[in-house]
């Protein structure tokens, strides 16, 4: 009696062990990811309207099913097989715009059309502040005119002249939403239905949604009405992971493929039975956003202290203790992997930034700091310090950091750093600007690398409230005048005035199971999946299915 | 400071304790009457509370430098425990997490018995209308299981030292104030009672004086008890991400990292903090059931 | 009977009134904590115009007794909100999840009570003699052994070098259909978890009140008038024994529960506890509430059954 215990138990174990033999290993042609990868940790797909949303998550899925108007390709180029648009052009330079969408079919067979497009105009403009992309990029504001011109044709006409290269890059990657799906829905009730899967079943892209269990993973398969090129692989299911851990998950076999962190490379790879695929890019880097505003470090301000802080950081040192070797050094707003958008001193690493604490310290005794007895500079009693948050849990970055915490006190500039929730870090940003001094935030360009976003003094994404009247000149510029001129002035001023601080991001790895094919070119720098790249071989390919 | 080998002789989780030893042996078994549930518990806590309050200064490792060099290495001769996936020394971080872990968990309990006894007392002594509200207000807060409550505000507290000694402490005093209550009528109709009242002893007076006498041993057995809970609560709230925030960290959190690590069979992290977690808890539990054993009470 | 229903009403209210006391204490600090759920929503890149929008949307920009009295009235109206995190009405995320934890647990209780139904009764005839003591010692260190350690040892072993079981989830997510035996395998290891944490303790007290049958009076007259000791012990001592294990079982469904929060995290298993943590790491407060709520009314409801379950063992109860 007293063995009933263990033996329960036992009989559990085998009876659940016996029952996993009988069922069928896996079946064919389905791969199962984690959601995020080659950019960021699992996390759930919260949304599916790409009205709604900018989420990386939410946009590697978004993207299977709505087809962008515009698809960038690894080189950040127009790539009309991928687009919805087969062509795009721009007769007068800039100011009227023309698509020709292709004669493809929504996934229940109604045809697209340019209905579809100027609805998905017209419904980002009724969203209006509601759109999650309002005023990036010019959209809407800067559309007076959205014309059908024809069944496939689309005029789109902006009240200014815009340097083509940027408006293409920055603007267009629309995804265009069924019009007989969304049509008649109030702006409530799309946002009521962001996980509706009876809203987002119709597909024009490589995929259909099949499954959405919300939280958890959704499964999208093959679409057989797609117009590109078809998916080799039959299913593809989204594993959220949520808590779970992606090596951990792809060594019990759950999923097909994880981000490898740099740190764990080596042990990682020495894992039996996996293949390692190096990514391209990155398209981004670190930004340490300095707050102009801070009444604690007003130093901030001088563009020297400025200067000091990036020469006095070791990148080298950094690339080799944090990221492995597996990241560039950059000191301009354009990330060294975006070779073509790279001016002249950008491509030879800005020498006048390289590391150079000689030169650090004596640009912070120009401004008057002297190193005091405990090795830190102070001025007027004031201490030459500051305080970095950098994102709770992000354990390369937190390296990253400490490795410049050490070069900064080598030239007298004490910093102290803190972990804060990214929810926090965000309100932090968001707000005036009063409370903070420092604080880190990992960027990926996802179109045209121009900086009026984070350095216009009215650009979105200016947390550190940074003004200077040439900045903004320059990012005008950037979005008038068409050529390689305005891009190049403004990432050399930038680079200069170092209004953040730019640092490395690493390049991300993924280890996979053999027989996965094709992780590379799903993978485009830019952040976007193509899933339909995938292949499969040996077992992945196809286990026999067992009956049952 | 120490040279190498000691220190490195130190990693043996036993040095702490060699020192005097069998003085301290000694001691405890006089203390614990022969009985060897109480002793056993009361050796390893006393092994639990050394490695933990000079442990750290013995060993002497920084716990939060960074060798890159040997990331998540087996443990060796120079790490005894291993490193973690940032090549920390995880037996530095094993002492210091125990210290974290012990400054939140024991005064926590303080706040817990003191509010505990104090709501027992004061339901039990006070008027019956009193007592009636008192004890609503308690099934109030028995409705839900404590671990729920403390993820919940877990998730809407700012977390440091403070507020978790708090939350912890507010949260878990329920069961011992209802104890005391209990306790309290039953003894406030006894003879002594009655006797220092009519001597003009005020109510507190009586309570402190004579009602937490007769109780003192029900009241250091729970005392116990309390401990396990609070070490066991902190360590899940942490494991769970919501307790000791980095860069400090505590035994569940160290164990949280071990799991996430456990895909690269990084069992090192794993086992130590789970072996002082279950240690601890069995500590208080010995040592609550010795004393049980011992004087006889419930 | 009145007594019964007295009892009822009495737990009832407390749980009212303890779910009043948590949401008002979680509309006030939620009030005075920093940040918003709506970048989470949004992303990074979002607009600031777009922030403002969606915080004016959700009711987030009103002053917080407002808030406060609109969660009330939506409550009065069966409405729970809706979920910052995963964007989908609250009440329906929650029920999608507690049927998993449902699973689970009836599973885990059912292979827990025989087991310590077992383990138990061999304790309390054993009880000062060898096998007893072995027995209650292994009950000691194993309610001393926390869930989420176990849970990770029995990952490391039985997932990742054996690899005979799943790491996590409920789900193959290879399989077009899930089939009863996938989802078995995947809820062993939890199950497992669950009956460590959970047999300990009944196996102890049970053990505790066979001993105590034995030593009653009842069972020396039995014995004098020549029952077999398997008869009595089957026809007494198990049945009088049972009833305090009925209570215990009650009493301790909230720590189940509870526990349940901590092995479903160990093992991603996608069920209340789990939402429970995500929700609270998210800092989702409608589905936070949400659960609080939930796991309240259940709380209750277990206690109510163990008194009903007491009272059918106990006929003498249904006089009283």
């Amino acid at each position: 009696m007293t063995l009933a215990g263990p033996y329960t138990t036992g009989a559990v174990l085998a009876a659940a062990m016996l029952c996993a033999a009988a069922a069928p290993v896996q079946s064919c042609g389905t791969v199962v990811l984690p959601s995020g990868l080659g950019q960021a940790d699992p996390q759930a797909v919260s949304s599916l309207n790409p009205l709604l949303t900018s989420l990386v998550y939410n946009m590697q899925v978004m993207q299977q099913i709505y087809r962008p108007l515009v698809w960038l390709d690894r080189h950040v180029n127009f790539d009309p097989d991928l687009s919805l648009a087969s062509a795009v052009t721009t007769p007068d330079g800039g100011r009227t715009w023309h698509f020709t969408i292709k004669p493809w079919l929504w996934s229940d067979g109604v045809p697209v059309t340019a209905a579809d497009v100027l609805f998905t105009f017209a419904t980002i403009r009724r969203l209006g502040p509601a759109y999650v992309s309002s005023g990036i990029g010019g959209i809407p504001d800067f559309i007076t005119d959205v014309r059908v011109d024809g069944r496939h044709g689309v005029t789109l006409t902006l009240d200014r002249r815009v340097n083509p290269d940027w408006f293409l890059r920055t603007s267009l990657n629309i995804m265009v939403m069924p019009e007989h799906v969304y049509r008649g829905l109030t702006l409530e009730q799309m946002r009521m239905r962001q996980t509706d899967t009876d809203l987002f079943r119709v597909s024009d892209g490589p995929f259909v949604l099949e499954e959405f269990a919300v939280g958890r993973h959704l499964t999208l398969v093959a679409n057989p009405l797609y117009g590109g090129t078809r998916p080799a692989i039959r299913r593809l299911v989204v594993d959220f992971l949520q808590g779970g851990n992606a090596l951990q998950a792809l060594r019990a076999g759950e999923i097909d493929a994880a981000d490898v962190p740099f740190r764990l490379w080596d042990l990682a790879r020495a894992l039996p039975g996996f293949v390692t695929n190096r990514l391209d890019g990155p398209f981004g880097y670190m930004m340490l956003y300095l707050n102009m505003r801070s009444e604690t470090a007003p130093f901030l301000r001088d563009v020297r202290v400025r200067q000091a802080v990036a020469l006095a950081i070791d990148q080298d040192a950094i690339v080799a203790l944090a990221w492995h070797g597996q990241a560039g050094v950059v000191h301009g707003p354009v990330p060294p992997a975006m070779t073509a958008f790279l001016s002249d001193d950008a491509r030879h690493g800005y020498t006048s930034l390289r590391h150079d604490p000689v030169r650090a310290r004596a640009l912070l005794d120009d401004a008057g700091w002297h190193v005091g007895g405990d090795g830190i500079r102070t001025r007027n009693g004031h201490v030459l310090g500051f305080s970095i948050g950098v994102s709770a849990g992000a354990v390369d970055r937190l390296i990253e950091f400490q490795v410049a915490q050490r070069d900064l006190a080598a030239v007298g500039i004490a910093v102290e750093l803190h972990e804060i929730e990214f929810n926090d870090l965000s309100a932090t940003l968001e707000g005036n600007g009063h409370d903070w001094e420092g604080n880190v935030l990992g960027w990926t360009i996802s179109g045209f690398p121009d900086t009026g976003q984070n350095f216009s003094s009215d650009g979105s994404s200016n947390y550190g409230h940074y003004e200077d009247a040439r900045m903004d000149a320059l990012n005008r510029a950037v979005q008038s005048d068409p050529g390689r001129q305005a891009l190049d002035a403004a990432q050399d001023y930038t680079a200069a005035q170092q209004p953040v601080i730019f640092l490395p991001d690493g390049a991300i790895s993924l280890l996979a199971r053999p027989g996965l094919h094709g992780l590379r070119e799903m993978e485009n720098p830019l952040g976007a999946w193509s899933p339909e790249f995938l292949s499969l071989s040996g077992d992945l390919a196809c286990a026999p299915m067992r009956p049952g | 400071m120490l040279d190498e080998t000691r220190s490195l002789d130190a990693t043996r989780a036993d040095l702490p304790v060699r020192i005097g030893a069998s003085s301290i042996l000694a001691r405890l078994l006089r203390l614990s009457g022969g009985n060897a549930t109480l002793t056993t518990g009361l050796v390893i806590a006393a092994l639990i509370l050394l490695a933990s309050s000079i442990g750290p200064v013995l060993y002497g490792r920084d716990p939060f430098a960074l060798h890159t060099a040997s990331v998540l290495a087996a443990p060796d001769g120079r790490y005894p425990f291993g490193t973690d996936d940032l090549g920390r020394n995880a037996f530095a971080r094993l002492l210091v997490a125990g210290r974290s872990t012990l400054y939140v968990a024991l005064p926590a309990t303080l706040v817990a018995f003191t509010v505990g006894t104090l709501y027992g007392l004061a339901s039990g002594l006070g008027p019956r209308l009193l007592d009636q509200a008192l004890m609503r207000l308690l099934d109030a807060v028995l409705a839900l299981p404590g671990l729920v409550v403390l993820i919940f505000f877990g998730a809407i507290v700012p977390l440091n030292t403070g507020s978790l000694i708090l939350l912890l402490g507010l949260i878990s005093w329920p069961s011992l104030a209802r104890l005391v209550r209990n306790e309290t009528l039953a003894q406030r109709d006894r003879d002594f009672v009655h006797a220092s009242r009519q001597l003009g002893g005020g109510l507190a007076h009586i309570a402190g004086t004579h009602l937490l006498r007769v109780m003192a041993p029900v009241l250091v057995v729970n005392f116990t008890f309390l401990v396990g809970d609070m070490i066991f609560a902190l360590s899940a709230l942490s494991f769970l991400g919501l307790g000791v925030q980095p860069p400090h960290t505590s035994w569940g959190g160290l164990l949280q990292e071990g799991l996430d690590l456990v895909a690269l069979d990084a069992w090192w992290l794993i086992v130590p903090p789970g072996l002082m977690i279950f240690a601890a808890m069995l500590a208080t539990s010995l040592i609550g059931q010795g004393l049980l054993a011992r004087g006889g009470t419930r | 009977m009145t007594r019964i229903f007295w009892g009822i009403g009495r737990k009832l209210g407390s749980a009212a009134l303890s779910l009043a006391i948590l949401i008002t204490l979680t509309f006030v600090l939620v009030h005075v904590a920093p940040g918003s759920p709506v970048y989470q929503i949004l992303g990074p890149k979002a607009s600031p115009a777009s922030i403002r929008e969606l915080n004016h949307a959700l009711g987030l920009d009103l002053p917080f007794w407002q808030q406060y009295f609109r969660w009330w009235f939506d409550l009065a109206h069966a409405r729970l909100g809706y979920s910052y995190s995963v964007q989908r009405p609250v009440g329906s995320l929650i029920l999608s999840y507690e049927l998993n934890t449902l699973a689970l647990q009836i599973i885990s209780l059912v292979a827990s009570l025989l087991i310590a139904f077992a383990l138990g009764l061999a304790h309390g005839v054993h009880y000062d003699r060898t096998l007893g003591r072995v027995i209650g010692g292994l009950e000691l260190a194993l309610y001393a052994l926390p869930s989420f350690f176990s849970g990770t040892l029995l990952i490391l072993f039985f997932s990742m070098r054996l690899g005979w079981f799943p790491a996590g989830g409920l789900e193959n997510l290879r399989l077009a259909h899930q089939t009863i035996a996938s989802n078995a395998l995947h809820m062993a290891l939890p199950c497992v978890t669950i009956v460590l944490l959970t047999v300990p303790a009944l196996s102890r007290y049970f053990a505790q009140s066979v001993h105590e049958e034995l030593g009653r009076d009842y069972v020396r007259s039995a014995a004098a008038r020549g029952a077999s000791p398997s008869r009595i012990l089957v026809h007494h001592v198990i049945r009088n024994a049972m009833r305090p294990l009925v209570t215990v079982l009650g009493l301790s469904l909230p720590s189940i529960f509870a526990g349940g929060v901590v092995v479903e995290t160990v093992f991603a298993y996608p069920g209340l506890g789990w939402l429970l943590w995500r929700s609270a790491l998210a800092q989702d407060y409608p589905v936070l509430i949400g659960i609080v709520l939930v796991i309240g009314i259940l709380t209750v409801l277990g206690n109510l059954l163990a008194d009903i379950a007491n009272t059918l063992l106990d006929p003498r109860a249904a006089y009283a």
